[in-house]
């Protein structure tokens, strides 16, 4: 019976760190298949609207018209009038202003009074971040039409947008929102993947405009809810943003918009036009 | 012209619709059914956000006043080829776009700028005309 010599001490320190090296080696590959395992790594990447990827024919008037984002009943409707054969005839500007006037007559029902309040008072013209350098609120920023960039770092996702290169923090970690804290322009963010969507509460956001194309407000009391859905041919990622305000609804407001997939885009930073305004020049 | 006047006839139809907004809601402060022209003396020029700016003075029966031409957002315009160095403090150019609603304003939506040398180039970010006729996605 033939037996295996004994290791001598060289041998089995040898030994030990091959064992050790094999092992780090396992340790690195599963760590690298938990990486690729991250359910939120599918959205990872540039993702541009159609204000950026105008040619693309994926998009239709419906889109151009929602480019800052929009209610989506109002996308909706537009979109099913443009889809209607019986409408070809029909000027395509003709058929958005039939849908804007449907949008706005559901619209009015949903507002409070307070809600009408705001929104009559509610001058672009007038808005300092409209004429000035001064970032958008939450809703505006989100459905900003430039391009954004959505990465992991730790426990959280960062979203960067070209927008007033703004960044937000989405965080994944399971974690309640604060029970008290001081509201900012993008509030407080925490998301989870559900079922291939990226769903993200938000709370805490400051009072601002809701967008330039509805001219709602919303108050302090806003918990806005983004479910990010991918989709392909193309490869894009869709936003449903369903705002509840009890001061300015009486029931949600839905809010849609749509990016590609644009891993070529680069983004850039933004630079503000310091000036005066427009008041000067009256 | 033809190009122009869809192009006019697409803003124009867009007037009505309080939802259609650009970038920064043109259509609430501008009159896109009609059109300008404003020929003045470059003063300052940024290529900044929310959009480009070119204050110029214009000379108007022996008095000069500034005006501001706004055009479209600044990524988008890098996108695209600008530089913020198309024009300098001193230069003659012709700012060509939408009035504002305000006629006391000394303001105009410049869609189309016309460069020192001639050029005339498009300062916008969208081309509605593009649009008025996708209805539909590809099959």
């Amino acid at each position: 019976m033939r037996t295996e010599p004994a290791m001598n001490h060289a041998q089995r320190i040898k030994s030990a760190v091959s064992k050790l090296l094999v092992g780090a080696m396992i340790a690195s590959s599963f760590a690298a298949s938990a990486q690729t395992a991250d359910p939120a790594s599918p959205f990872f990447g540039t993702w541009s609207g159609v204000f950026t990827t105008q040619d693309n024919e994926y998009w239709t008037l419906a889109d151009i018209q929602c480019f800052v984002g929009c209610p989506a009943d109002f996308y909706e409707g537009l979109s099913a009038l443009l889809a209607d054969p019986a409408n070809d005839m029909t000027p395509a500007m003709a058929l958005a202003g039939q849908a804007a006037a449907a949008w706005e007559a559901g619209f009015a029902t949903i507002l409070t009074p307070r809600g009408k309040q705001v929104r009559a008072a509610n001058r672009p013209e007038d808005d300092p971040k409209f004429v000035n350098c001064q970032p958008y609120g939450f809703v505006r920023e989100v459905t900003n039409p430039l391009p954004l960039l959505i990465r992991r770092d730790g426990d959280h996702l960062v979203v960067r947008y070209e927008e007033w290169s703004l960044l937000r923090n989405i965080y994944l970690d399971g974690r309640a929102h604060p029970e008290h804290k001081t509201p900012t322009l993008l509030g407080y963010s925490v998301g989870r993947v559900e079922n291939g969507a990226l769903i993200v509460e938000t709370r805490g956001v400051t009072p601002d405009l809701i967008s330039d194309n509805t001219l709602a407000g919303h108050s302090g009391e806003l918990t806005a809810v983004e479910r990010y859905t991918l989709h392909e041919n193309p490869r894009r990622l869709e936003l449903s943003l369903t705002l509840t305000d009890p001061v300015t609804f009486t029931k949600p407001l839905v809010m849609t918009k749509t990016w590609l997939y644009t891993p070529d885009v680069e983004i850039v930073q933004d630079t503000c036009s310091q000036q005066p305004g427009r008041a000067d020049l009256r | 012209m033809r190009t122009r006047h869809w192009l006019l006839l697409s803003m124009t139809l867009l007037l009505p619709l309080a939802h259609v907004a650009a970038h920064h809601s043109p259509t609430m402060l501008y009159d896109l059914s009609r059109e300008i022209t404003v020929t003045g003396i470059v003063k300052e020029y940024q290529l900044g956000n929310p959009h480009m700016r070119i204050y110029l003075d214009v000379e108007t029966n022996g008095t000069t006043e500034t005006w501001l031409a706004e055009g479209g957002s600044r990524t988008q315009l890098m996108r695209v080829g600008w530089t913020g160095k198309e024009v300098v403090p001193g230069d003659k150019i012709t700012a060509r776009g939408h009035p504002p609603r305000d006629p006391t304003a000394k303001l105009i939506h410049m869609t189309h700028l016309t460069l020192p040398d001639g050029t005339e180039r498009f300062s916008e970010d969208i081309n509605y005309e593009s649009f008025t006729e996708r209805r539909r996605r590809p099959e």
